[in-house]
């Protein structure tokens, strides 16, 4: 087990951070995506050296042990995220396709004429998009799920909008803008009563909370490797059997039919027949050994140790002068969203850049969730794992000279 | 507008640090583009897909294209000067002949590596396209 509370430590297993002056920068953009350690590098780089070969055909030894390596990043997710078999893990190119695949699919057969997709209004584009053309291709309509002052689930109104019309609920775990969670579990009981799916965007999740899809008892749940210590262009996608059998396939070409005839086919059994065409193997058996790393950390201790970062970051952005923290409670992720009264987001973000602290700036792919602040944008600093104390500091440090140099000239 | 080109290089090579270089960067915007001009904040002049607002507009005298621009964030207000102030009273022919890439000459471009964010490049096209849309109706 890795002891986070020794950061110099986990640092080291980060290549990133051991490349000269790339590493002396406070890398506070997480929610982007995360640096991968060394063990996930290096699986990728000794597949193409060794093992390269394509997956699901070849008879010989080498495509079989591609093909058991990728089937094994499967058992990993069910294993990791609490799925009934592994069966009911799609394996994704990220979170976007996710969202695509169960939209084109679920929503193109089950999302009729005068239907609901009840969406909340704090989603990031990718999970509202995707329902948006479903919807208006099958004449239904997107509504929102009503949400409180303080970001979360507004459970006393919730019901008002739940009937049987509504055919899917979209809604993130981990918000990417804010860092706080969903009770999805409540969430999931609210709609028993109208049988209505919950589909969970969990891209923000898995790095910073433990996932149970059981618990939960969602009925889709997905994430992208990149944002947990995986490659890009990875990703899985939870579906419970039940739905799994009635879904149509996604894209459709090689690897996902059982029998091909000139005029019609039938397709492969689930989950490969959401699979067609050659995957990102390397990407996918890569992710594999991002999700090992992750099963090494306690995830006790990684919850004490990002609420410590947390407080902290919380503590030292109230010492700056006319700073607005955006939905600071019941925190999953140390996401910080904030502005400075006459200050831009994009001059703050700018020169902190120059000052070697890198975050994100902007409406953050979240432009519901800007309306609903009443913003135009706003700077973001998220933090992992490897991120420490004295880089709080460093970053509040820069952050004040910022401050004054841009109060300076306004 | 080659003497324009210099000056802005010749100014920007005085500073060292990133706290003068910005400085000069925000003043220049700051004096030489209006405060709050109201009737250029129009959606019409919105160059869209920057994260901080930019409005530019071009209007022809003489045969000389003339611009005017505004930002609500201060870097980019400096950016969108500087645009300005090099191309305005340039012909619309010397403006599209023009090639010299003055943000990477004063250290700007690569700093600012996000120029899709701040919409350096997409400023720049706008100027082109004023330039080649008044060729167009002249013919
Ligand atoms: C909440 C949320 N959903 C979805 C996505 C999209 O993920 P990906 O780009 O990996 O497809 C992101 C990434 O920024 C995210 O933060």
């Amino acid at each position: 087990m890795m002891d986070l509370f020794d950061t110099a430590q986990t640092r080291k297993l980060f290549p990133y951070f051991c490349s000269g002056n790339r590493g002396a920068n406070v890398y506070f953009d997480n929610a982007a995506t995360t640096h991968k350690p060394s063990s996930v590098i290096s699986r990728i780089s000794d597949f193409y050296t060794q093992e390269n070969s394509n997956i699901h055909r070849g008879v010989y030894e080498l495509g079989m042990s591609a093909t058991d390596q990728y089937e094994s990043t499967r058992k990993l997710i069910h294993e990791f995220i609490g799925s009934n078999s592994a069966k009911e893990i799609v394996l994704t190119s990220g979170a976007t396709e996710s969202v695509n695949l169960v939209a084109q699919t679920y929503g193109k057969k089950f999302v009729k004429k005068g239907d609901i997709i009840l969406v909340s209004p704090i989603e990031h584009h990718a999970n509202l998009i995707p329902w948006q053309v479903i919807a208006k291709e099958n004449g239904a309509k997107i509504k929102e799920i009503p949400i409180s002052k303080d970001l979360t689930i507004n459970f006393d109104e919730l019901d008002s909008v739940l009937s049987e019309k509504v055919k899917l609920i979209a809604i993130n775990h981990v918000s990417n803008v804010t860092g706080m969670s969903q009770d999805i579990g409540l969430l999931v009981k609210s709609c028993k009563k109208f049988k209505i799916p919950v589909f969970v965007d969990g891209a923000q999740a898995g790095s910073h909370i433990k996932i149970n899809v059981s618990e939960l008892g969602c009925d889709f749940y997905c994430f992208s490797g990149h944002k947990l210590f995986g490659p890009t262009g990875t990703g899985a996608l939870f579906i419970k059997e039940e739905f799994m059998r009635e879904m149509p396939p996604y894209k459709t070409g090689g690897q996902m039919v059982s029998k091909v005839g000139f005029q019609d086919s039938t397709w492969t059994d689930y989950p490969l027949k959401f699979e067609a065409g050659t995957p990102n193997i390397a990407g996918i058996i890569g992710l594999g050994e991002a999700i090992k790393f992750i099963q090494n950390i306690d995830f006790q201790q990684l919850a004490s140790y990002e609420n410590y970062l947390s407080v902290l970051m919380t503590e030292k952005l109230a010492e700056v002068p006319f700073l607005e923290l955006y939905g600071n409670s019941k925190k999953a992720a140390p996401i910080f969203a904030f502005n400075i009264k006459n200050i831009h987001h994009y001059d703050l973000a700018a020169l902190l850049s120059e000052n070697g602290v890198l975050v994100r700036s902007g409406h953050l792919c979240n432009q519901s969730l800007m309306d609903f602040l009443n913003i135009d944008g706003c700077v973001r600093a998220s933090l992992s794992i490897y991120n420490s104390e004295e880089e709080v500091y460093n970053f509040i440090q820069a952050l004040k000279k910022v401050v004054k140099f841009l109060s300076k000239s306004v | 507008m080659k003497n324009r080109i210099k000056q802005i290089i010749s100014d920007f090579s005085l500073f060292e640090s990133w706290e003068d270089k910005y400085e000069h960067l925000i003043e220049f915007g700051q004096e030489l583009l209006e405060v709050d001009n109201k009737s250029l904040r129009s959606d019409s002049n919105l160059i869209h897909g920057c994260q901080s607002k930019v409005w530019l507009f071009c209007r022809a005298e003489n045969k000389k294209l003339y611009f005017y621009a505004d930002s609500d964030a201060l870097i980019t207000k400096g950016l969108v000067a500087i645009i300005v102030f090099i191309y305005s009273g340039a012909s619309a022919a010397e403006i599209i002949k023009e090639k010299t890439d003055v943000f990477l000459s004063i250290g700007l471009r690569k700093k600012l590596s996000m120029n899709r964010s701040n919409g350096l490049d997409m400023m720049l096209e706008k100027v082109n396209d004023c330039a080649l849309n008044y060729l167009k109706n002249e013919k």
